[in-house]
């Protein structure tokens, strides 16, 4: 437990989770409020799935940023060597681990949940300031929620089985920038369909495979789920042996 | 106390620590020395487990993982700067305490302790290394540990500061603890440290106490003078004993002052002065090392023309 609220501490006393935080904030900001609420155009005004499209919309800036606070609470300690600390106070390395994936888990959910209730309340906030109407939403609610939940998660936890088995901040961040966006695309050329078994192609499935939109993808948002759980647990246990059986430096 | 038992480290060919065995005593300082290179640091990482590779480390016969808070033990200073920068000191010392199980209120304590009361709440990225070594000892001696393991913790302090270290670290073995410490700082560590280890090229060299080490030493001799010089030489060349003048005297290697007085009372010989001649631990260090350098400055006449 002490292992657990240390780790807190620690995402919470740097000075990069807050200019994190407020870069999101300042982004959903900016597309929620601005671009989809008061410069809403007449299309969106009569779409059913507005709302839910910005939801969807914002949870991907969000849960990509939200991956840097992750990476940076696993690179920082051995960047700044306070790792020596953290292994020294404890008489399993294990808890260390642990102690961060469950503090990463906790901070996700809340971040994806937070700035996933705030685009909504945004644009329709700023549609109401400029006296326009949204037709009668069509929100999907207990799916629309679980799907952005777990992209959340599973996109900041991406963030942070990558740092963990990197431990260089500048290699990590490289990679979790370029894996997502430049291999999984040049992959695709080469196994075409196929790329939906690929972890990040497998989560935007999870957050577009909407029931309305699901007609547009190879699998289900379900079979997406369990593609990228697999990708993600087999990074997670090889990163586990790897703190366990490194230095600490 | 604390005992190293067979440590040993290798990376890829090379041999860092050389299967290294000894024990630290409870309630002295003991100074861990040897050349750059020799394997310091990565001896102390192998007894707190940060490095992970042959052997054992047991703190008051346990090792560190039986602890349930380990950091209560041990308190560690292995690098100065190692604090994020933009996290003050106060929340750097409240999140160790807490992963130690140590109560809040012990951080302003120590704080106050090693003097960075009126910097707690500024990010330290901007430190100068002394201020950073007292935050390394203020995080060492947080839990109230009865072992300290401290590398260098004397690089960067001024005068001022070296002397506080020394002060304090002595008044923390009075209390019955033990400080396990290495320094460059010769002079410094022959006045702080009872005991020395000394290590080169990743092999234990000689554990025993700074004065031991210095009396037994080879430079040891005895300065004694005399009125009758010469008659004095004869005398104790005569009894086997390695004479050599020097500074109106002479200088005796192989005998102490009881038996050389003796020798020269029998002869008959007045003496106006008999003192020991310790080597200092700087010279005796360097004998002991002289063949476990592993970056050594060679110069030569050409190298220094180079310059």
């Amino acid at each position: 437990m002490n292992t657990l609220k240390a780790e807190f501490k620690k995402l919470l006393t740097v000075r990069s989770t807050y200019f994190i935080l407020l870069i999101v904030l300042m982004i959903v900001v900016f597309f929620s409020f601005y671009i989809n609420g008061w410069r809403i155009n007449n299309i969106d005004l009569h779409d059913p799935f507005t709302l839910t499209n910005d939801i969807t919309g914002a949870i991907r800036f969000v849960s990509f940023f939200g991956g840097f606070s992750a990476i940076f609470l696993i690179t920082h300690e051995y960047r700044y060597n306070t790792i020596m600390y953290s292994l020294t106070s404890v008489n399993k390395r294990s808890k260390v681990l642990l102690s961060k994936i469950i503090v990463i888990t906790v901070y996700a959910l809340l971040f994806t949940l937070f700035f996933s209730s705030l685009a909504p309340l945004l644009s329709n906030w700023a549609i109401h300031l400029h006296h326009l109407k949204l037709v009668p939403q069509s929100i999907y609610y207990k799916t629309l929620f679980w799907h952005v939940l777990f992209y959340g998660w599973g996109y900041i936890m991406a963030g942070a089985v990558i740092a963990a088995l990197i431990r260089n901040q500048v290699a990590a961040l490289i990679t979790y920038l370029v894996a997502p966006g430049t291999i999984e695309v040049l992959l695709y050329l080469w196994i075409k369909n196929d790329v939906v078994y690929l972890p990040f192609t497998a989560l935007q499935i999870v957050l577009t495979g909407h029931p309305d939109q699901r007609v547009t993808v190879g699998i289900t948002p379900f079979h997406a789920v369990l593609v990228f759980m697999g990708y993600l647990l087999v990074s997670w246990a090889v990163a586990w042996v790897l703190f366990l059986r490194r230095d600490a430096n | 106390m604390i005992k190293a038992s067979h440590l040993s480290k290798h990376f890829r060919e090379t041999i860092a620590v050389d299967d290294i065995s000894f024990e630290v005593e409870t309630g002295k300082v003991t100074g861990f020395l040897g050349p750059n290179g020799a394997g310091k640091s990565t001896t102390m990482r192998l007894m707190l487990g940060l490095d992970l590779g042959g052997g054992e480390t047991e703190y008051g016969g346990k090792q560190l993982h039986e602890y349930a808070y380990p950091s209560q033990v041990v308190g560690i200073l292995l690098e100065a700067k190692a604090y994020h920068p933009t996290r003050t000191p106060r929340n750097h010392l409240k999140i160790l305490a807490t992963e130690g199980g140590v109560k809040l209120a012990r951080v302003d304590e120590v704080l106050d302790i090693v003097g960075l009361k009126d910097v707690a709440k500024k990010p330290p990225g901007k430190f100068s290394l002394g201020m950073s070594q007292r935050l390394g000892i203020a995080a060492a001696i947080l839990a109230n540990p009865k072992y300290l393991i401290l590398d260098e913790p004397a690089n960067g302090l001024d005068p001022e500061g070296i002397v506080w270290l020394r002060d304090f670290l002595k008044s923390y073995v009075d209390k019955g603890n033990t400080v396990f410490i290495s320094s460059h700082l010769l002079a410094e560590m022959s006045q702080l440290a009872d005991n020395v280890i000394v290590i080169g090229k990743g092999k234990l060299i000689a554990s025993t106490s700074i004065k031991k080490l210095v009396s037994t030493n080879s430079k040891s001799s005895v300065y004694i003078r005399s009125s009758k010089l010469s008659e004095l030489q004869k005398a104790l060349a005569d009894k086997s004993l390695i004479v050599k003048p020097i500074d109106n005297g002479l200088e005796v290697i192989g005998g102490d002052t009881d038996k050389i007085g003796q020798i020269a009372f029998m002869a008959g010989i007045p003496i106006l002065e008999l003192t020991n001649r310790h080597a200092s631990l700087e010279e005796v260090f360097l004998e002991l090392t002289e063949n476990a350098e592993e970056f050594k400055a060679h110069e030569t006449r050409e190298n220094n023309k180079k310059l």
